[in-house]
């Protein structure tokens, strides 16, 4: 299968079983409520906290239906598997991402970040939401062939997702203080590129050993 | 599809595991252009195991394969799922694999079915959209897990045709099956402990 085919077939699967990326969101949507009406605790950094952990439901299923229905094996087959691999996880991005920049933009305006902030915090998601796919695509390689896995994922991952959410809780921190936060997104850019580097060359390596 | 190219496939000494554990007898095969090997045993003994080592997604224990083609650019693996997604129709599910072909469709009676979703198909439908992608496929080297499973009577001729047909096109095919195939003159070889 070509990277376009699959990135085309990912799409229309995710078309069709909306559950798989709106759990997530609804997660979202969910601690953001109890934060806003509950707790009364409205700071930039629980948006990111919340999306981080709805990432982690996101991500767990990147690779768990292709193994359960044998198509997984044709993915290994593939010419090239790391470009593969990210042609599966742009399209689980996408459908992640924008409408968690949009409930973002929303709660922002809601809790009164300003246009300064607003425009740091989706810069930081923007940026980082690919970095926690990336190396959430370690996780879901690693957990592929294991039942109810969403938990054992998270515990391998967050140490992983430590760097990316300093790197951007202090990008939109400074940002509130009216300090520079270039330095800490230009951080965050180059972690993405590093983990664009590796992270499916890594997610290759251990999708051969697991689902082999 | 021609196949131009003459191809080889041998295996020597080829041994797998499971568990640290030693499957099988090491078998040894040659197998070129044209022919077919069957693979048979009792239910456990590695055969599905041998199919991965063969196309390369597991590493053998001990022994040596050799192809002088790149064995995964040239084959078509059917596993033991099927790997239909049964979300796509069939005409969508081929489309990203392969050029749709209506009369591949039709050859596997098909016909009808391409716009509904694989998960309304049969088991036996589902078996014969995930055919259609191995012919589809245009790969010269079949390695097939149990093909005929959920395969009715009239499905079992049309893949002994379809068989036959890739073979005379100068293609290989290593199969794992307990059903019998009516053609004779396959190379077999039945793994022991």
């Amino acid at each position: 299968m070509s990277l376009a085919n699959l990135f085309k077939c990912e799409t229309l699967l995710l078309l069709r079983n909306p559950q798989s990326w709106l759990q997530g969101l609804l997660f979202f949507t969910l601690v953001m409520f109890i934060l806003s009406f509950v707790l009364d605790a409205k700071a930039p950094l629980f948006i990111w906290l919340a999306a981080l952990l709805a990432q982690l439901l996101a991500v767990d299923s990147l690779f768990k239906q292709d193994y359960l229905d044998g198509s997984l094996d044709l993915l290994l087959l593939g010419e090239s598997l790391p470009i593969l691999i990210i042609g599966k996880i742009i399209p689980h991005l996408l459908f992640n991402l924008i409408p968690l920049l949009v409930l973002t933009l929303l709660l922002s305006m809601l809790w009164e970040f300003g246009l300064h902030v607003t425009m740091v915090l989706l810069a930081t998601l923007t940026l980082g939401m690919p970095i926690l796919f990336l190396l959430g695509s370690l996780g879901a390689a690693f957990t592929v062939c294991v039942r109810n896995s969403s938990l054992l994922t998270g515990i391998i991952l967050l140490p992983f997702y430590v760097p990316a959410l300093l790197f951007a809780a202090s990008a939109v921190q400074n940002a509130a203080l009216g300090l520079p936060w270039q330095g800490s997104m230009a951080l965050l850019g180059a972690n993405f590129i590093l983990m664009l580097i590796l992270c499916p060359l890594a997610s290759a390596g251990i999708l051969k050993v697991t689902a082999g | 599809m021609t196949l131009v190219q003459e191809i080889t496939f041998n295996a020597a000494h080829l041994g797998c595991s499971r568990d640290e554990q030693l499957l099988f007898k090491p078998l040894s095969f040659a197998l070129k252009s044209g022919e077919a090997l069957i693979i048979e045993g009792p239910n456990g003994i590695g055969k599905t195991t041998l199919l991965r080592v063969l196309t390369g997604l597991l590493q053998p224990l001990c022994g040596q394969i050799s192809c002088n083609v790149p064995i995964k650019e040239n084959v078509a693996y059917l596993g033991p799922h099927n790997a239909v997604k049964g979300l796509l129709t069939p005409k969508e599910y081929l489309n990203y694999f392969s050029t749709f072909d209506e009369a591949v469709l039709a050859q596997l009676q098909l016909t009808g079915l391409e716009n509904k979703t694989c998960a309304s198909l049969s088991s036996g439908q589902k078996q014969r959209v995930a055919l259609a992608r191995i012919v589809l496929s245009k790969k010269p080297i079949w390695i097939l897990d149990e093909p005929m499973t959920a395969l009715d009577k009239q499905g079992e001729q049309i893949f002994a045709q379809l068989l036959q047909t890739h073979l005379e096109q100068k293609g290989i095919a290593i199969i794992a099956t307990h059903h019998v195939l009516t053609e004779n003159h396959f190379k077999k070889i039945i793994l022991e402990p």
